[in-house]
């Protein structure tokens, strides 16, 4: 039992902080889920893998794994809050007896502040194309040649040094923690409340708008938008009989809810221990589907095929990514759009800055409460130790950006860590601190009763959904063909691995001209790849001997 | 736009609208516990 445990904090009710209004956590735990994925990888993500019939597994897998892993994290958030742990080493520390659950717990430091990283610095993207837009900038300078220039990548090397890119990211970065340092309700709430309203309005705006266009009357329009409507929406039922599909659709519901990162446990963490999460939960995550599959279809495509036509647009979201649309070909549609164009772009980018955030806001909370609860810093100092530690590794996303260190670490921090933490967390749920008392947990002061057949799903098919993920993002096969790489394992001709696979990227088998240093004696590819993976090992390590510190810091205060 | 593109769009944004509504409505008018707590303190 965990009451009869001891360590200094036993029993203890720690309360320093707490939300100001139940909308306010509401929306700043949709606020973390809603991200740049939801606009521009959605959308790609269900044209490409059977239209409409996406939605039937997309749907699946939001109640079976999405939803249920959120209730697992607002559970353990909370139960861990009552003792006065913020922060997931904690939080899972109070889940048993064994000392190794609290290293568990790292994965949530180390997503917090690696993901942090590289996402503050795509916010900021978004941030300065809010200004080129307004500036009209992109009424005379091509985005397509606009952006390389920006990120430094013209030149021929694996370094970078875009001073407007650093200072764009330096100013978002200030502005998180400025508003991390203002507390929960001043900082982060107020920030959701602002911040996911105007989304929604810029959202309807630009959807609205889009989809108004008319080949008639407006210039430069080739198709109407509703064709590209059709193409998201088409439902092509034999993509339901495909792996590929069912694969997409999970990964797509497990990255577009935020979970596996620490910051739901976080936010929930601040609740009384009666106050409700099954409803809070469950309307923070349908919130985030709203934005995702109503606007996140709506925009993107729609305006895109209007203007460059169906094949194109075809052709640009190949891969299931949204993005080069979204940075590279919005920004020069809208110039079709008249005195709107500017405000379009505004809206547009503000859309994505204010996706990200909320996110990122997310991200910055965990660490500063692990600070304050565990080492006792001031919030004020936890927020500039987190702003400080995520520029210095942020700087190496943007100095070596074009080596590939920005890829190394939304690959390794924002999708295999987070699919290994949110797998362990799961088993640790049902299996460790028992589905009785997690149900007990989720049920208590619950303003929603969710059916029994759940304690069901939470404990064999939820672990079991993040498991295929795991397993599907391991071995994928070349071209997501799953068909294909079957047939082929069959006759004996061996397993066809994608290189975006785990065990592909470990091997670089996507570089077939992997090395460290070139023939002329210069830094290559490989050397900056394998460093940047080094350096992520180093980080995991310094959270997790953070953690032992503060545990060690506790045993000698204990009286 | 083709009938069963339509027929899918519509089914889908009609049922997340419902659900997210209702649960958003309850989210604004259900007091939180410690609300609930507060208040009964204060009637008595």
């Amino acid at each position: 039992m965990e009451g009869e445990r001891p360590g200094p904090d036993r029993g203890a009710t720690h309360r320093t902080e707490s939300w100001g209004t139940r909308i306010g956590l509401v929306l700043a735990v949709a606020g973390n889920a809603v991200g740049l994925g939801n606009f521009l990888r959605f959308p790609a993500q269900a044209a490409q893998n059977g239209g409409g019939a996406f939605l039937i597994p997309y749907l699946v897998a939001f109640l079976l794994m999405g939803l249920p892993l959120v209730w697992v994290e607002w559970a353990i958030g909370r139960h861990g809050g009552q003792f006065g742990h913020h922060s997931t080493p904690g939080q899972f520390d109070r889940l048993g007896r064994s000392p190794w659950l609290k290293y568990v717990g790292v994965f949530g430091l180390f997503t917090s502040f690696t993901i942090a990283a590289y996402y503050c610095y795509i916010e900021s993207w978004a941030l300065a194309y809010v200004w080129h837009s307004l500036a009209g900038t992109f009424r005379h300078a091509d985005p397509r040649l606009f952006f390389p220039r920006y990120l430094g990548t013209e030149e021929a090397s694996v370094f970078a040094l875009p001073l407007q890119a650093f200072f764009w990211f330096a100013l978002t970065l200030g502005l998180n923690v400025w508003l991390l340092s203002r507390g929960l309700k001043r900082g982060i709430e107020l920030a959701a409340k602002i911040g996911m309203p105007l989304l929604v309005l810029f959202g309807v705006v630009l959807a609205v708008r889009g989809l108004l266009l008319d080949p008639a009357s407006d210039p430069g329009v080739i198709a109407s938008p509703w064709v590209g409507l059709n193409f998201v929406w088409q439902p092509r039922m034999s993509g339901l009989l495909d792996p590929t599909t069912w694969l997409a659709a999970a990964g797509q519901i497990f990255f577009t809810l935020s979970v596996g990162m620490g910051s739901i446990h976080c936010y929930a963490s601040y609740l009384h221990r009666r106050d409700d999460i099954a409803l809070n939960g469950a309307t923070a995550g349908w919130m985030n589907e709203l934005v995702e599959v109503i606007l996140g279809s709506a925009i993107l495509i729609p305006i895109a095929t209007a203007y460059l036509g169906l094949a194109a647009t075809q052709a640009a979201t190949t891969g299931g990514s949204g993005f080069s649309l979204g940075f590279l070909t919005l920004p020069t549609l809208f110039q079709n759009w008249g005195w709107f164009g500017p405000v379009a772009g505004a809206l547009w980018f503000g859309l994505l800055f204010f996706a990200g955030i909320t996110s990122s806001l997310a991200m910055g909370q965990p660490v500063v409460a692990f600070l304050q609860d565990e080492f006792r810093v001031p919030r004020q100092g936890a927020a500039v130790v987190f702003g400080l530690v995520t520029l210095c590794l942020g700087l190496v996303c943007v100095w070596l950006y074009p080596g590939g260190s920005f890829d190394e670490f939304d690959f390794w921090s924002g999708t295999f860590v987070l699919v290994v933490f949110a797998l362990c967390e799961s088993l640790i749920f049902a299996f460790v601190w028992g589905i009785d008392r997690g149900w007990e947990e989720i049920s208590r002061g619950a303003d929603l009763r969710i059916p029994r057949i759940y304690r069901f799903v939470l404990r064999y098919v939820t672990p079991l959904f993040i498991l295929l993920v795991f397993l599907g993002t391991l071995v994928e096969p070349e071209g997501g063909d799953w068909a294909a790489a079957f047939a082929q394992l069959t006759s004996g001709d061996g397993w066809n691995l994608a290189p975006e696979s785990i065990i592909g990227k470990l091997l670089h088998s996507g570089d077939p001209d992997y090395r460290w240093f070139t023939d002329e004696g210069k830094i290559a590819v490989g050397l900056i790849q394998d460093a940047t993976r080094l350096l992520l090992l180093v980080v995991f390590g310094l959270c997790a001997v953070a953690v032992r510190l503060a545990w060690s810091r506790k045993r000698r205060s204990a009286p | 736009m083709t009938t069963s593109a339509l027929l899918m769009l519509a089914v889908t944004w009609a049922s997340i609208v419902i659900v997210t509504g209702r649960f958003l409505f309850l989210v604004l008018t259900l007091p939180t516990r410690r609300e609930d707590e507060g208040s009964r303190e204060a009637s008595h």
